[in-house]
């Protein structure tokens, strides 16, 4: 019996951040639980991710942290009476989990109501045999795929399916490749070998895709079988680089419209096969040669691409799924933002712009790692950059990209660079392969080489080579206005003219403004300027209508993220939420700029305004030029705050460190401590390990704490107000303070999770002199055992893990909580 | 590329790039917010005496593909964009959008603000425009422009002037020809039907001589009302003896012929972002779209015939079909080309009625 009441709403949420997971999952169950709560809702959120900001949203006891497994889980669902849970927010690994516990019959058990799509939907989706049986059902097509054990058995397949095939030994005893057969003679060859070294004399054989055309189609279902296209995006790279590291464009920029219509009405078909009740992406592969396209995945939840579609139209897509997880239909959903015709959710998004999604790799801090791209994921992050052409939406991505690329890209003349290395990195392209292509092309490789080479369409060369066009005039005309106006209206980066020009970027600033080259903000919305809209998010372009409202209230323009990078990203995207919203209650219109496509601050209703724009000194210059913020926020000191304060913008720092405390310091304990007008209290004493893992509350002795709270405090009477972390090293009795350091960024979510505390509001009161309201402190004894350790990505690089490795190089953070 | 002027009738002028023909253009300015199908929408005849602004911010990708014909030689005016794909001849053997352009005498311009634009065409409805060479002194350009009078004999210059064949082997279907887009004939030929396209001006007798199992109304440019008499006259008759499908500018007329009015619409309606609701199936889709007229709600005789179906938008009237007859009309495109196939099942239930009245 299932319960008809549909009250309690649990969420499982993803682990910490990984490669592959970035923070879209928190932005869309954020969105989720504020639109549960608008029906009434009771939610109830389950995580370890350290840097989790639901916990904004959800009182204690509605946030529970938990280890993501069976038992606990288990348990969690045995306690609580929950009538729903939504399985669309966790990413794969919780699938998998809930999988187990529904077959196990937990969720009938408890009459627990899966809302959204149901985990056997999910399953056959992830599980390529089921999912082909079901492909082959609806008559769309899959790639064939078939476990054979005999050669004349194979090549009467491969004859059914056609060359070129990819062959793999099954339970190999050696690591084998998966090897590429382009006709009869290599496959019988590749076959003796594959035979003889699987355990199980087993091959796979599959048909080859690499290097069609990979499509992403986001589509939403409700639950009368209205079906609407949201996104459809084309990625730059062919099958072959892993979808999460290739360039992707939407709209789609190389397909004809049978081709877009063929493989639209197919993720229709199959949305409506597989009952989805919500979101869904569908992965496609194109071969253009013959029209012919093939369904490669069907993930009924939310990721990396519903984010960028999300964001790269404006369509409040975790809004409406979530009306549609309990029970409503689109055509009664209305959407914020319209300011007509019902504000109707129904009408499909169309652009006016061009967004991209570019991928942001680590490797500076990962010299060891491989860093060609393939099958496997490597990128740690996105940026998402906003144009009006092509050519502007590249290099508006390209100059979003870390120092590390650009440093790259110097390093590629033919010094460097020899014939045969580019010749090899054209054909098995690594990270930054778009600097690769843009130097191939200024030595003169032919669009049809190249396209040959790389397998990526010509279009896109097209595209490349007029950006080495216009790089090469620039070169040749330094300080022509025509030639600058052309180079900006095509998206070229003051900074990058400047390198071309050889001259600082204020001498192009100051070059443009004298010839009143200045850039307009234009929305970022569903209908392509079709209705009138209450724009939110702009993107920066040079044209004509600037559609940016500047309001009269006192303003604060706050620097976001960027794209994720090791070190203190997600958790530096927790501090920026917290920032925004301390402004707010202080009264401020909360301005951000960003361009992290899976970012929690960019969520709708959150900043006030949002500029998605690379975080350049001229883009921040040009937005404050016009908003005229009232203070410009920033939490500690990065590149960008640097640059700016270069061109002489004042900036108010949160006091933080982006560098992670325990690398020079050695410590047993931790006191965080605050000082304001002249007031000094203790906020809280945690324990450190030697893994650089943190730990609350204190182990420390009665005597000791004592001790820990009376010197901190005496540390404190020295410095400037502000809130440190005072570290202590013990020998036998003794306390030696080894450093007061300013908070760093990775360990703020922790330590505000386990202070019950909101630190980085203190900070917000703090800088801009509003501190004389003091909150109270109410720690509440939990009774738990909290411990914050973080999770690096050489596993997923495929390199060995040092001991102990620097935190800097962390790309996420799990909590454990442990009864006491 | 050398420099042009957009000028529109309000006295705006916007700069940008020359592409396609170098003629002087004059036209209605409308806007289409399809994300796809460039050479579709300008080769579709509806556009006659119009200029096309592409919401679409860049357009040329692919070239011209030659199954992307809505008609061998277009009839619009001109193309605004905000930038032109500069992809070159030999691609795939394929033209240039450029070349095309050149090729069919229509002079496009680029780098356009096209969204400020369609903004203004939002607030101003229906705009005149003139794609100009650039000169110091508009003043003559602007004279030209205001003393402008587009025809209203769109239909006469785009249909047939001579009936031909598309033959298949199965039903037989007559086509009207008001501009027809290559869509439907696309459609039948799927259907295998045996078809044959007649000039606007064909009478009710002319089709009874051909015996067909049925007629289709086809999408054109224009105003209805423009439109002689004896075109609806002509409906009225065959409406009671053959089947009859009717779409865009063939629905408006069927409507006209049923005693329905026709209003212009404020602006132009190019696109294929509304849902559209199924009354009958309580099913909503997308299709594409293009109007600029749109049949009075209030106009329409309830005992003689259903609405079928309404933009969810506007809740404008988009299918009708006739109480007594086999007869049935849509304002949307059903054959996609460009835009969604999801409606391409009115073909299959056209072929229906004709069959079912076959057997009959």
């Amino acid at each position: 019996m299932a319960r008809t009441k549909l009250q309690k709403i649990v969420i499982i949420g993803s682990g910490p951040n990984e490669i592959g997971m970035d923070t879209e999952l928190e932005t869309a169950t954020l969105q989720t639980i504020q639109e549960l709560h608008k029906a009434g809702k009771e939610v109830t959120f389950v995580s370890n991710n350290a840097n989790s900001v639901a916990g904004d949203y959800l009182d204690p006891e509605h946030f529970i942290i938990s280890n993501l497994d069976a038992n606990s889980l288990i348990t969690i669902l045995r306690n609580n009476e929950f009538d729903g849970l939504i399985p669309t927010l966790g990413g794969t690994p919780i699938f998998q989990l809930l999988h187990q516990l529904d077959e196990a019959g937990i969720f009938n058990q408890l009459n627990i109501r899966v809302l959204g799509v149901s985990l056997k939907t999910i399953a056959n989706t992830q599980n390529p045999e089921a999912l082909n049986r079901i492909l082959q059902n609806i008559h769309e097509p899959y790639i064939p795929t078939n476990i054979l054990s005999d050669t004349n058995e194979v090549l009467k397949f491969v004859r059914r399916i056609g060359y070129p095939v990819i062959v793999k030994p099954v339970a190999a005893i050696t690591n084998n490749n998966r090897m590429r057969c382009e006709n009869e003679h290599q496959l019988k060859q590749m076959l003796a070998s594959a035979f003889r070294i699987s355990t199980t004399h087993q091959v796979a054989v599959e048909k080859s895709i690499v290097g069609f055309k990979e499509i992403e189609m986001t589509v939403i279902r409700d639950n009368e079988n209205t079906r609407m296209l949201i996104c459809a995006a084309e990625d730059f790279n062919p099958v072959g680089v892993h979808a999460g590291d290739s360039i992707v464009f939407t709209p789609t920029q190389t397909l004809t419209d049978q081709e877009f219509q063929a493989i639209r009405s197919s993720a229709l078909r199959i949305v409506q096969e597989f009952k989805i009740r919500g979101i869904c992406h569908i992965q496609f592969a194109l071969n253009q040669s013959t029209g012919n396209y093939y369904v490669i995945r069907v993930n009924p939840y939310f990721d990396r691409t519903t984010a960028f579609a999300a964001r790269a139209t404006g369509y409040p897509v975790a809004l409406v799924c979530t009306q549609i997880s309990f029970g409503r239909n689109l055509r009664s959903i209305t959407i914020p933002g319209l300011r007509q015709h019902d504000s109707l959710a129904l009408i499909e998004p169309t652009l006016d712009h061009i967004a991209v999604r570019f991928p942001t790799f680590s490797f500076a801090s990962f010299a060891n790692a491989n860093q060609e791209l393939n099958t496997r994921m490597k990128s740690t992050g996105s940026v998402i950059a906003f144009g009006r052409s092509t050519e502007e939406a590249t290099l508006k991505a390209i100059r979003s990209v870390d120092s590390t690329s650009t440093s790259e890209q110097a390093a590629l003349d033919e010094s460097r660079l020899n014939e045969g290395q580019l010749i090899n990195v054209l054909v098995h392209p690594t990270a930054g392969e778009v600097f690769y292509l843009l130097e191939a092309i200024r030595r003169g490789y032919q669009v049809e080489e190249l396209a040959e080479l790389t397998k990526i369409d010509a279009f896109y060369f097209y595209k490349l080579i007029h950006i080495v066009q216009i790089e090469k005039k620039l070169r040749k005309h330094p300080f022509d206005v025509d030639v600058l106006r052309n180079a900006k209206y095509y998206g070229y980066g003051d900074s990058q003219i400047a390198q071309l020009w050889k001259c600082s970027d204020k001498k192009v600033r100051d070059f443009r403004e004298t010839n009143q080259i200045r850039p307009t903000f234009k929305g970022i919305e569903p209908t392509a300027g079709e209705f009138p809209y209450n724009n939110r998010s702009y993107y920066t372009t040079f044209e004509t209508e600037n559609e940016s409202q500047i309001s009269e209230k006192p303003k604060v323009f706050i620097l976001g993220t960027a794209n994720n990078q090791v070190g203190t990203n997600a958790a530096a995207e927790y501090v920026t939420v917290h920032t925004i919203q301390a402004c707010q209650k202080l009264g401020f219109e909360t301005i951000l700029i960003n361009n992290n496509p899976s970012a929690i601050s960019i969520l709708p209703r959150l900043a006030d305004k949002l500029y998605l724009e690379p975080l350049t000194v001229e883009n921040c210059l040009n937005i404050m030029n016009s908003e005229q913020p009232d203070f410009v926020i920033a939490q500690g000191k990065w590149q960008i705050v640097t640059d700016l304060e270069t061109a002489g913008v004042k900036i108010t720092q949160l006091p933080l460190s982006r560098t992670s405390r325990a690398e020079n310091v050695e410590s047993n304990y931790l006191v965080v401590a605050e000082k304001m007008e002249e007031k000094q209290r203790n906020l809280g004493c945690f324990d450190t390990a030697e893994d650089a893992s943190l730990h609350f509350p204190s182990s420390a002795k009665k005597q000791i704490s004592n001790k820990l709270q009376h010197i901190s405090l005496s540390e404190l009477s020295k410095q400037e107000d502000g809130i440190y972390s005072v570290m202590f090293k013990q020998e036998g009795s003794h306390l030696i303070v080894t450093g007061t350091i300013p908070l760093a960024i990775q360990d703020i979510p922790f330590m505000t999770y386990a202070l019950n505390y909101d630190i980085v509001a203190d900070m917000v009161k703090l800088i801009l002199k509003r501190s004389n309201c003091e909150s109270p402190l109410k720690l509440t004894s939990q009774n738990v055992h909290l411990k914050l350790e973080h999770v690096f990505p050489y596993n997923q690089l495929q390199i060995p893990e040092p001991q102990n490795p620097p935190f800097s190089l962390a790309i996420g953070a799990r909590i454990t909580s442990t009864k006491l | 590329m050398s420099e042009r002027y957009l000028i529109l009738d309000d006295g705006t002028v916007y700069r940008g790039q020359a592409f396609g023909s170098p003629a002087t253009t004059f036209g209605e300015v409308v806007f289409n917010t399809s994300a796809t199908g460039y050479q579709q929408i300008i080769t579709n005849q509806i556009y006659h005496n119009q200029i096309i602004v592409f919401s679409q911010p860049s357009i040329g990708g692919y070239g011209i593909d030659r199954a992307s014909y809505e008609s061998i030689e277009p009839t619009c005016k001109g193309v605004i964009v905000r930038d032109v794909a500069d992809v070159s001849t030999n691609r795939q053997r394929r033209l240039s959008l450029d070349e095309f352009l050149k090729i069919q005498n229509i002079p496009g311009i680029s780098g356009i603000d096209t969204r400020a634009l369609i903004h203004k065409l939002r607030a101003k409805g229906t705009v005149k425009g003139s794609i100009v060479d650039p000169v110091k002194d508009l003043a003559h350009a602007f004279d030209q422009l205001n003393a402008i009078v587009l025809t209203n004999q769109q239909v006469s210059q785009v249909s047939t002037p001579k009936a031909y064949p598309n033959p298949g082997t199965g039903l037989n279907v007559v086509v009207v020809d008001l501009g027809l887009k290559h869509g439907i004939l696309r459609q039948l030929s799927q259907r295998n039907c045996n078809v044959t396209v007649l000039p606007y001006s064909c009478t009710a007798e002319q089709i009874f001589d051909l015996d067909p199992d049925g007629v289709i109304l086809s999408t054109g440019p224009g105003s209805p009302t423009d439109l002689p008499k004896s075109l609806t006259d002509m409906i009225a008759e065959v409406e009671q003896r053959i089947p009859l499908f009717a779409i865009g500018l063939g629905h408006e007329l069927f409507a006209m012929a049923n005693g329905a009015k026709v209003k212009p619409l404020q602006f132009e309606h190019h696109g294929d972002n509304h849902p559209i609701l199924s009354i009958i199936t309580d099913e909503i889709f997308y299709a594409s779209q293009g109007q600029g007229y749109t049949v009075d709600r209030e106009s329409i005789n309830r005992d003689k015939m259903l609405t079928t179906h309404i933009d969810l938008v506007d809740q404008s009237v988009q299918g009708l079909r006739h109480r007594d007859f086999p007869a049935f009309s849509v304002q949307f495109f059903p054959d996609g080309a460009p835009g969604q196939l999801e409606s391409s099942e009115l073909f299959d239930e056209f072929i229906e009625i004709m069959t079912t009245r076959m057997e009959r």
